[in-house]
């Protein structure tokens, strides 16, 4: 009778152990995802446009809220038409600027031909060209000085066909110099 | 079968002395975690001023590093390409996991005027993009990224895109909190 009872307690005793184990194994799962953390804390705010779009003298142009996009609307026909001051570039800033232009989606380009500058009325940069094949860009910066205007000029726009309209959406990316932090505004460039 | 109480009664205090070793345990281990920290200063990861960070207000201290001069206008996109990067000074590949810990507006409206928040995670090595960090969209908080790997003595950098909607003011400010998590083998 007594070596009945010590084997149920060893019985007993191997079944606690068991289900000790279980639940240590249990909660391991729950708390065994140990991680080292770093941070990464930003503190971001809204500012004022130092640089803003205003329409340009060839009144081609609409201008958004904020003054920080804008759509170019030109009429183009089979005769090269010259816009020289689609749009100004405003600097209202003490620091200068970098700019250019980046065409990111485009709609019916070789529709038409046109090349689109930047000038200061001195000095000219090509940044898109399309013609009945393809749309090119050149990636080049034109600089923006403190207190200064630039101007966006559509030049020997002539179309190919007369169907659909031709939309460019560009970005005027303006960067402070020597540093790769820039700003985004959209303009749309539509040719009917 | 006549039951023996004695027995169940030994029976249950045995269960709970069982489970409570494993709650034991269980808090020991949670413990451990918390004093994880400690081991940091064994971690291979640390951040680094990047090429941007006189314009982002970049501050590293320890394992912690903030971006003080974040800016964006109203209408347009802000983006800090290299404000801080990661670097891994071990010999070995560490794997990482980027949370989102906390979007707060610290002034004005914030978030009801923030169009969106990326953080793009390039590769200084390779110039490839290893991952995207939703920080804002649509209205509301994104999704991190999991199970990046960066290499042994490779630097990838934190790219901050920010858009503000058009009617966000200078009165509008957030502050985010991401988290690294590198788990501990």
């Amino acid at each position: 009778m007594r070596k009945t009872n010590e084997k149920a307690k060893l019985g007993y005793a191997l079944l606690a152990i068991a289900l000790s184990l279980l639940l240590s194994y249990a909660c391991k799962n729950a708390f065994g995802n140990v991680y080292d953390l770093i941070n990464l804390n930003s503190n971001f705010s809204c500012e004022t446009p130092t640089v803003i779009l205003v329409n340009g003298a060839n009144q081609t142009s609409t201008i958004y809220e904020n003054a920080t996009s804008a759509r170019i609307a030109i009429n183009a026909n089979s005769s090269a038409l010259t816009y020289n001051y689609s749009l100004n570039i405003i600097n209202n800033d003490s620091s200068n600027w970098e700019v250019n232009l980046d065409c990111f989606n485009a709609t019916n380009a070789v529709r038409v031909n046109a090349t689109i500058v930047l000038h200061d009325n001195s000095t000219s940069s090509v940044q898109i060209s399309v013609d009945n094949v393809s749309l090119n860009q050149t990636d080049s910066y034109s600089n923006l000085a403190s207190s200064s205007t630039i101007y966006i000029g559509v030049m020997n726009l002539i179309e190919n066909s007369p169907d659909g309209t031709t939309i460019l959406q560009v970005y005027l990316k303006m960067r402070i110099p020597g540093t790769t932090t820039y700003t985004l505004y959209t303009i749309t460039f539509e040719f009917t | 079968m006549q039951v023996n109480y004695k027995k169940s009664l030994k029976l249950v205090v045995l269960l709970i002395s069982s489970i409570l070793i494993a709650t034991v345990s269980a808090t020991i281990y949670d413990y451990m975690n918390l004093n994880g920290t400690v081991g940091v200063q064994g971690m291979s990861l640390a951040w680094l001023l990047g090429a941007d960070n006189s314009t982002a207000g970049t501050q590293i201290n320890g394992v912690t590093a903030t971006l003080v001069n974040l800016k964006g206008p109203p209408n347009g996109t802000r983006v800090y390409a290299d404000p801080v990067e990661l670097n891994n000074t071990g010999g070995t590949a560490t794997s990482f996991n980027v949370t989102i810990a906390s979007i707060t507006n610290s002034t004005g409206v914030g978030t009801a005027v923030l169009n969106s928040t990326y953080v793009k995670i390039y590769s200084m090595n390779t110039s490839a993009l290893m991952g995207t960090v939703t920080v804002w969209e649509n209205g509301a908080q994104g999704s991190g990224v999991t199970d990046l790997s960066l290499p042994a003595n490779n630097v990838w950098r934190f790219q901050w895109e920010i858009t503000w909607k058009s009617t966000a003011t200078t009165s509008d400010s957030i502050a985010v909190n991401l988290k690294i998590e590198v788990p501990v083998a």
